[in-house]
């Protein structure tokens, strides 16, 4: 490959990375001239324009689907990934950093761009080297931008993301070394060669496949790899949190589908009842048990709305494992649709969230009180993104997770029994527990009484960044074809193209 | 004989002392020293399988170190940051002392 052939197939990788440096040196000149730091509202629209123009740079792109030693791919997969991630990224954006916490608003946006450029690398590659390097220009930013806040509580978010954050990444690079031991390559269509005959993995291949499930756990945050989690969505800016939240958490379930159904297809065992055998799918399905049970039981007890969006965090981890333990490419497709919606409705409730707290000054549930006398628009957008993360017909989340929990059932099913029926049936008692602390926030929101009325004044940006996915949600969930048939087929034939 | 199982007793051994470091400790710069560990331990379980193990001629395995020696020092710069950020706040890196977030 020569260099205009790669500059090519990094063309939306590039724009973000030539944005982002324009963003810096826009930021400073402006700061030189006037000696106040760059206006947020430029910054936002800068980034968006960049994000946008990456998106359009998408479309020239050839495909380049996985093959021996390449170190960039662009299947189906990727392709349609790359977009969401970036759709994603924009909402982030759109979102504005609070003014009186966030100092510096270009070197922040710059920031986003950066770990937004290592998400998009980290979907476009099966080559686990590239994987670990863009996993980690993700990471890194993301570290960052948690801490961007002049806070304390920021600070020590960012620093417990981090801690955690280097402990996962050392699992998953030596779970790798122990992976490359086995197999002596690093591609996984080459692993997926090396292991094919159906002889059963040697003990030190099984603790590196181990070891790098628990530094994708983390990603994923997963129970009981989720400490962080409820401490980064509290402390941190919601930019930031609503970046974590929504697009890094789809990359890793791409790169958990990815790894696990393309590469390690063959070490699958199974998680049916009665029929379990030791592999990745019994230990996926173990940590979706351990997620929705923590997740849910943990998110009752919450007085801080943000926190109890991170408890629902862990809970939905757990919903979309159940449907990556079936180990079958339709009901992963589901899980990777659901993985969209549930990261739309909680960028959602987290947008809402930051204009109830820039108002109110916490994000306590009382804050909430009266919030639908305060601004219509933010009460019934909130009703909008809790619903679809409660499971709601006929929002987006429902539909969701009806195909997920289908379609695993469907997958695990050997002799006309199913054998996830353990597992899913755990997913609707959990779906059912979670409706009451949805409803608790809703039940501030609507029926309790305000202290003041005073409307609520919120900038163009912040409010698109609450409409748009409200009504993606409310138009997935009355045609989820739109998104969920794109998304399998992507899949499907990136896994049959290898 | 082969000193692949050799290395890689090493590289577990240093792993998991990164791992201990890690679990007791509870200044945050000791913690990063930890992680550090871990991660050379890797480093080590790379190069022992590629120069004992590989069937042909390949150069992944230092390849990959060499990617993660300087991703490891990117870690390492991003995390005293941080850490320093949290010493400003507090006038410490004692992580018992970091309580500002709870539910």
């Amino acid at each position: 490959m020569n260099y205009s052939a790669l500059f090519i197939q990094l063309l939306p990788e590039a724009v973000l990375v030539i944005t982002a440096l324009l963003l810096l040196g826009v930021a400073v000149t402006i700061e030189a001239r006037t000696g106040r730091p760059i206006p947020v509202d430029l910054t936002i629209v800068i980034s968006s324009l960049g994000i946008v123009g990456a998106c359009a740079a998408l479309n020239f792109c050839p495909a380049n689907p996985a093959s021996g030693t390449t170190l960039l791919v662009m299947d189906p997969l990727a392709r349609v990934f790359k977009a969401i991630v970036l759709g994603l990224g924009l909402l982030a954006v759109l979102l504005p950093p609070a003014r009186r916490e966030i100092a510096q608003p270009g070197e922040f946006h710059a920031l986003l761009l950066f770990a937004l450029t290592g998400l998009l690398l980290t979907v476009g590659t099966t080559h686990l080297l590239f994987l670990f390097v863009a996993l980690e220009l993700a990471s890194l930013s993301l570290y960052l931008l948690a801490g961007f806040s002049r806070t304390a509580k920021a600070a020590e978010a960012s620093l417990k993301y981090f801690l955690f954050g280097g402990v996962s990444a050392a699992f998953f690079l030596f779970g790798l070394s122990l992976l490359y031991g086995y197999c002596h390559t690093l591609t996984l269509p080459a692993m997926a060669a090396a292991l094919e005959g159906g002889h059963s993995l040697p003990a030190f291949a099984v603790v590196g496949l181990v070891m790098v499930v628990v530094g994708l756990g983390f990603k994923l945050a997963a129970a009981p790899f989720h400490y962080w989690a409820p401490d980064v969505y509290q402390g941190s800016p919601a930019t930031s949190v609503a970046l974590i939240a929504a697009a890094s958490k789809a990359v890793g379930a791409v790169v958990l589908v990815r790894l696990l159904l393309m590469g390690f297809g063959e070490a699958a065992g199974s998680a049916a009842w009665g029929l379990m055998q030791p592999g990745w799918s019994l230990w996926i399905g173990v940590l979706a048990a351990v997620s929705m049970v923590f997740g849910n039981v943990l998110a009752l007890a919450q007085t801080s709305v943000r926190r109890l969006l991170a408890y629902s965090a862990v809970a939905n981890t757990g919903y979309l494992l159940v449907a990556i333990s079936a180990n079958g490419a339709v009901a992963a497709g589901a899980a990777l649709f659901y993985v969209v919606v549930y990261g739309l409705a909680t960028f959602g409730a987290l947008a809402v969230t930051a204009a109830v707290e820039r108002e109110r000054g916490d994000d306590s549930l009382g804050s909430f009180a009266g919030l639908v006398h305060r601004s219509p628009l933010q009460a019934v957008a909130l009703l909008i993104f809790l619903s679809s993360l409660a499971g709601i017909p006929p929002l987006a989340g429902f539909v969701g997770k009806f195909v997920m929990f289908g379609a695993a059932m469907s997958a695990s099913t050997t002799d006309g029994i199913p054998g996830l029926t353990w597992l899913v049936g755990l997913g609707a008692v959990m779906s059912a527990i979670s409706l009451y602390y949805y409803l608790m926030v809703l039940k501030q929101a609507f029926v309790r009484e305000a202290a003041d009325a005073t409307p609520v004044a919120l900038s163009m940006s912040h409010r698109l960044a609450m409409l748009i996915p409200a009504l993606l949600l409310v138009a997935l969930g009355l045609c989820p074809a739109m998104l969920l048939s794109p998304v399998t087929q992507a899949l499907l034939a990136t896994l049959l193209g290898r | 004989m082969n000193p692949l199982p050799l290395l890689l007793t090493l590289s577990s051994l240093l792993f998991a002392l990164g791992l201990l470091a890690v679990l007791t400790r509870r200044n945050a710069i000791l913690i990063l020293v930890g992680i550090e560990l871990m991660l050379n331990a890797a480093n080590i379980n790379f190069i022992a399988f590629w120069r004992y193990g590989s069937v042909e001629f390949d150069l992944t395995g230092p390849l990959f170190v060499m990617f993660s020696i300087a991703i490891a020092a990117a870690e390492a710069a991003v995390g005293l940051a941080i850490i320093l950020m949290v010493f400003r706040h507090t006038r410490s890196t004692d992580l018992n002392r970091l309580d500002s977030l709870h539910g």
